[in-house]
């Protein structure tokens, strides 16, 4: 028994002076301008660390969310699963209304909310999606887009354990959702009642498998075709969250049309601009 | 049981509240409506035909050129490549013919490769068009199994900032219950016509997602681009022959031990 404590101490140490050794990914010489672009382009300075914190979490995907996402997709048929995924997406209508809200996105708030009433009373609980029909298409905000349209930057790439690819404004988003939610809201000032607690529980599960069985042809294609996963990753986290907060528009009226630069020029040293990084601008 | 009904109760309560207030925002945002909503939605309400501003480079004409190029492309990926009814053999055949005709390989390469094209020997960038041609159709062919069935229609055209380039949007429409994906392609003017250098799905751009890795892969392999080169090859081999990698490292472990017979 004790030495069993001791061992897990000892791995926890391990861990800890691995991820703080591994550290910071070396910043280029001012003079070398290119590279010094490319470095501050990539914008991941915990790189190493990072990859340490995708190895696990890869891992872990491995042993327990993909079996089981696979699983819940064999034990249920295509229309169970959609019926899930609008009850969830119903459910989180409150983040979307008040991100709708806070953003000035005032024609999308209305959608959110019509769409929040047709389909809790005609969708039997959200598990329908009627609204759609009625062209009120499903939109996704969150309060890290939020920020993003207030203009705030999304500081450099971050791997969370568990949660995978973020960033500060990202990250401090998905803790501002969390008081938002009128549910976690419930459960916290009610906490004697533990049907509330389970329900939040129940919730939180079904989400994660639900959104990784969504993403099981994805993601195991992009593992079997890539050469470099996290890499991959990193910049498709990038470019669709860009996507989202510029609500679909991302490539066409910002600024990163003039990406596709040839390197026609010698001269030209000029590095086009890649992601659009809000701290760039 | 007892969750059930009490995610039911959560859930009416959530309901009686929000459309009590449902009722005071829909009547809100009525009010506001056209003059507000206007200047708030900055980009979200706005088609794409709103973007369409003159350009000097391209007249309509050459708008629907580019549109042209895009539904016959398309329309031949999804009779052909798509469609149920051909041999997989043949399908991997028709999809290089089209690759190799439509699209703009050398700039596509050229930007994937970004500062370092400039450093690469004028062998090390032939090679490497080559393989990561090879690899694009051999990751794309596979790609094409559950396809069937999806129709590609095009909504609009912009140009880009970019000399001689414009941007084709279309949809996809993957048929009952999935959501619609939208697909830009990114088209150059050549002599002999339009040319794809990239394809944007969803906001996620195919040649900047291979820019980011292969850089990534160039700057870990410290050889340069030979280094990015070599691992594109051995993932090819891989995916012409799944049991290559098993041998391979049978081979290793052979080399280790005969190695080691000899020391």
């Amino acid at each position: 028994m004790r030495e069993n404590k001791i061992k897990t101490h000892a791995m926890c140490y391990i861990l800890i002076i691995a991820l703080s050794m591994s550290g910071c990914a070396t910043r280029p010489n001012d003079n070398n301008i290119e590279a010094l672009a490319e470095y501050k382009q990539i914008n991941d300075p915990l790189e190493p660390t990072n990859r340490i914190i995708f190895a696990l979490n890869n891992t872990l995907d491995n042993l327990i969310l993909e079996p089981v996402a696979k699983g819940y997709r064999v034990i249920t048929p295509s229309p169970v699963r959609k019926g899930v995924d609008n009850f969830l997406k119903n459910l989180s209508t409150p983040i979307i209304f008040a991100n709708d809200l806070l953003q000035g996105e005032l024609k999308r708030s209305g959608t959110t909310i019509s769409r929040f009433v047709i389909n809790t009373t005609i969708g039997i609980l959200g598990v329908f999606d009627p609204a759609s029909e009625f062209d009120l298409p499903y939109h996704h905000e969150d309060f890290g887009q939020t920020l993003a349209v207030w203009g705030i930057g999304e500081g450099p790439y971050l791997m969370l354990p568990f949660l995978g690819p973020s960033n500060p404004r990202d990250l401090t988003g998905k803790i501002a959702d969390i008081f938002i939610d009128p549910m976690n809201y419930s459960i916290t000032h009610n906490d004697n009642n533990d049907d509330l607690k389970c329900a939040g529980t129940v919730r939180s599960i079904l989400g994660a498998v639900n959104a990784r069985e969504k993403m099981l042809d994805t993601l195991d294609d992009l593992k079997k075709s890539s050469i470099d996963y996290y890499a991959t990753i990193r910049t498709l986290y990038r470019q669709s969250r860009n996507n989202e907060i510029d609500n679909g528009l991302s490539t066409l009226i910002n600024g990163n049309m003039n990406d596709f630069d040839f390197y026609d020029n010698e001269n030209d040293f000029d590095f086009p601009n890649d992601e659009t990084t809000m701290t760039e601008e | 049981m007892r969750l059930l009904l009490s995610a039911i109760v959560i859930l009416t309560s959530v309901t009686t509240i929000k459309t009590s207030n449902a009722d005071i925002l829909t009547s809100t945002s009525s009010l506001v409506a056209t003059p507000v909503s206007d200047i708030c939605n900055k980009t979200s309400s706005k088609s794409i035909a709103e973007y369409q501003v003159a350009s000097t480079e391209f007249d309509k004409e050459q708008f629907k050129e580019a549109e042209d190029f895009i539904n016959d492309l398309s329309t031949k990926a999804v009779t052909g490549i798509f469609s149920q009814s051909i041999v997989e053999a043949k399908k991997e055949a028709l999809f290089h013919e089209l690759f190799s005709t439509s699209v703009d390989l050398d700039a596509l390469g050229r930007f994937v490769l970004g500062r370092y094209w400039k450093a690469a020997t004028h062998q090390e960038k032939q090679k490497f068009l080559q393989v990561f041609s090879n690899l694009t159709i051999k990751t794309w062919a596979r790609r094409f199994n559950g396809y069937a069935g999806i129709s590609v229609k095009t909504t609009g055209v912009v140009p880009s900032k970019n000399k001689g380039q414009l941007f084709v949007e279309s949809k996809i429409l993957q048929g009952e219950g999935k959501d619609p994906i939208i697909v830009r392609w990114r088209v150059i003017k050549k002599q002999d016509g339009y040319k794809v250098i990239d394809i944007i799905v969803e906001g996620s751009s195919m040649a900047r997602t291979y820019r980011n890795e292969y850089r990534s892969v160039i700057k870990n392999s410290g050889k340069g681009v030979q280094g990015l080169i070599d691992i594109l090859q051995s993932k090819l081999n891989e995916f012409e022959n799944p049991e290559s990698k098993a041998t391979a490292s049978d081979e290793k472990s052979v080399k280790i031990k005969t190695s080691k017979k000899d020391s």
